[in-house]
């Protein structure tokens, strides 16, 4: 296990060269949305799901979304992902603004979306020769390879999809993801539909895939503590219809974390405690509305 | 039980097999003989009285035993080559040829059509009605129509061909055409997000999930040939199945009428069953 004594300090201090969290000077952000909103055409007049959403996302952050279902989570991460446009505003990677969907913005779909016809070995490697068009099939083997082994895959690589856990189906979409080197990672309720065990194993090794990666992380969570244990900031949202970024917490907890520690730390339980009073006082869910 | 320690699967398997199929003969089998030869007899019992009631008749219909007695001649004959007199393995063969040439142009059409009537919107607002048009005609109302286009080549293979594509376009077409509508939406954001080339996405995504519904076209498809081939024989002459039929009948040999609707049923379920074992073949290695 990963153990660290000194829980003290808040993250965003931490000087650590594994992953510098700021741009250089100029102010411009890694990804950065800015003014989005997001409505849809009804029969019965425009429905406005986001409205006025801001976020400035750092390199190599790991960002936790959190809200109620309905709220749009799930739409402000498709428009990070390209799948869909804004009806206002404008996301931007590097300064480059986000039109169509693309690798370097990689999603780890909630139901793992593998292919069941294609080995977990041959589901990776469409997505590397896909990407790495240019590359060897040599050099494509290799990636595979070195990605299933990161998330323990190897003895299981020639089996297909329905031969294997919810689990490992999320690790081979995890593996699948990371393979292609993305810049953002989206991850859309990934553990979900895991049983808690799995879900804290595969908790651990997103973690260390994702500091050893470097990448920025975008993962939506229903579960306040999985959002507590993964996250340089956690993003709370209001309720829709035009719902937006209600409350942006830091989460201050050293890494790499330890589960343990956290619990006994004191203030584990005031960033509990403030996202539930968001979640269930000020944002209830309300089908009145 | 025997050698079956955990090192040797295989052996395991086998006996575990055997188990299983001894247990099929002596459970189930009884079931599996009884009531399908209970059918059979029924079948034989009714023919046998409308023999009966016809044997009075200008042309009567031959009993059963009468029917064997008369076709055993011509099993004889299975194979012969004399032109006139060719033996009904090689009619048989003519048809299914006639049959498999038909069926692999409408395929060959059917399915890309199929796959872009499913990802086009407008494809399918184009193609649709046509299909909805064409499809409840009888294939045998196209053979005046294909007798005229290919008048010049006077052939009376290419207009029965012409009849069995237009007959096994529809089945194949719509089937293929629903496999990509049910195209999980899940597939298509992966192939967008790592920006598949459309070529790419019909090979490795479109194709190998609509695979199932298309075989399931392919099934009814060709089934509904065989169906086609035989009446389109009988109208267009020639060697063929089809035409054997109706030769024997106006030569008054009822008994090869009958035998010939036994050997076009036994083709026909030969065929569906060669359809589900490539599709087995292909298919099935990706289900559990």
């Amino acid at each position: 296990m990963l153990l660290n004594p000194s829980m003290s300090g808040p993250t965003n201090s931490t000087p650590t060269a594994d992953f510098s969290m700021a741009n250089p000077g100029d102010g411009t952000k890694f990804l950065s949305i800015n003014q989005v909103s997001k409505s849809y055409p009804t029969p019965t007049g425009v429905y406005p799901v986001l409205e006025n959403v801001n976020l400035q996302v750092d390199q190599g952050e790991f960002i936790c979304v959190i809200g109620h279902s309905g709220c749009g989570k799930s739409t402000l991460l498709n428009m990070v992902a390209g799948f869909l446009e804004p009806t206002a505003g404008q996301i931007s990677l590097e300064n480059q603004t986000i039109q169509e969907p693309g690798p370097d913005r990689m999603v780890v779909f909630q139901n793992y979306a593998l292919l069941p016809w294609k080995s977990v070995y041959e589901n990776v490697l469409l997505a590397v020769e896909t990407v790495y068009g240019e590359k060897s099939k040599a050099e494509h083997r290799e990636i595979v390879d070195q990605h299933l082994e990161m998330v323990g895959l190897t003895e299981a690589a020639h089996k297909r999809p329905d031969e294997i856990s919810g689990g490992m189906k999320q690790r081979v979409s995890i593996a699948r993801a990371l393979a292609i080197c993305p810049k953002v990672l989206i991850l859309d309720e990934p553990f979900g539909a895991l049983d808690p065990i799995t879900r804290e194993e595969l908790q651990d090794e997103l973690l260390t895939i994702w500091r050893e990666n470097k990448v920025t992380a975008l993962m939506i969570t229903h579960d306040i503590d999985e959002a507590l244990y993964l996250a340089d900031r956690l993003v709370m949202m209001t309720n829709g219809p035009s719902a937006t970024i209600g409350e942006v917490v830091d989460i201050p907890f050293q890494r790499p974390r330890d589960r343990a520690l956290m619990l006994e730390d004191p203030r584990y339980y005031e960033l509990r405690n403030q996202a539930l009073d968001f979640l269930y006082n000020r944002y209830a869910h309300d089908d009145t509305e | 039980m025997t050698t079956a320690t955990p090192k040797s699967p295989s052996s395991a398997l086998k006996s575990n097999g055997i188990h299983r199929s001894l247990g099929k003969i002596l459970g189930k089998g009884g079931e599996n003989i009884i009531f399908p030869a209970l059918g059979f007899l029924a079948v034989l019992f009714i023919w046998s009285i409308l023999a009966k009631l016809t044997e009075n008749n200008l042309s009567k219909l031959p009993d059963p035993v009468q029917t064997v007695e008369d076709s055993i001649p011509y099993l004889e004959n299975f194979f012969s080559t004399t032109q006139g007199d060719m033996g009904i393995f090689w009619l048989t063969l003519f048809s299914l040829g006639r049959v498999a040439a038909g069926f692999l142009i409408a395929t060959a059409i059917a399915v890309p059509l199929g796959f872009w009537v499913g990802t086009s919107r407008k494809a399918a607002k184009a193609i649709m009605p046509l299909v909805q048009l064409g499809k409840p005609i009888s294939p045998l109302a196209w053979l005046p129509v294909g007798i005229v286009i290919f008048s010049t080549f006077e052939s009376k293979d290419l207009p029965a061909i012409f009849v069995i594509v237009v007959t096994s376009l529809w089945s194949t077409l719509i089937n293929t055409a629903l496999g990509v509508h049910a195209i999980p939406k899940d597939y298509w954001n992966v192939a967008r997000v790592l920006k598949m080339p459309k070529f790419k996405v019909v090979t490795e995504i479109i194709f190998p999930s609509t695979l199932p519904y298309i075989f399931t076209g392919l099934r009814l498809s060709l089934g509904t040939a065989w169906l086609v081939i035989v009446a389109a024989e009988m109208l267009t002459g020639g060697a063929g199945i089809g035409f054997f039929v109706w030769d024997v009948y106006n030569t008054g040999d009822t008994s090869l009428v009958l035998f010939s609707l036994v050997l076009i049923g036994l083709v026909g379920l030969m065929l569906d069953q060669v359809v589900v074992f490539i599709e087995r073949l292909i298919v099935g290695r990706s289900k559990t």
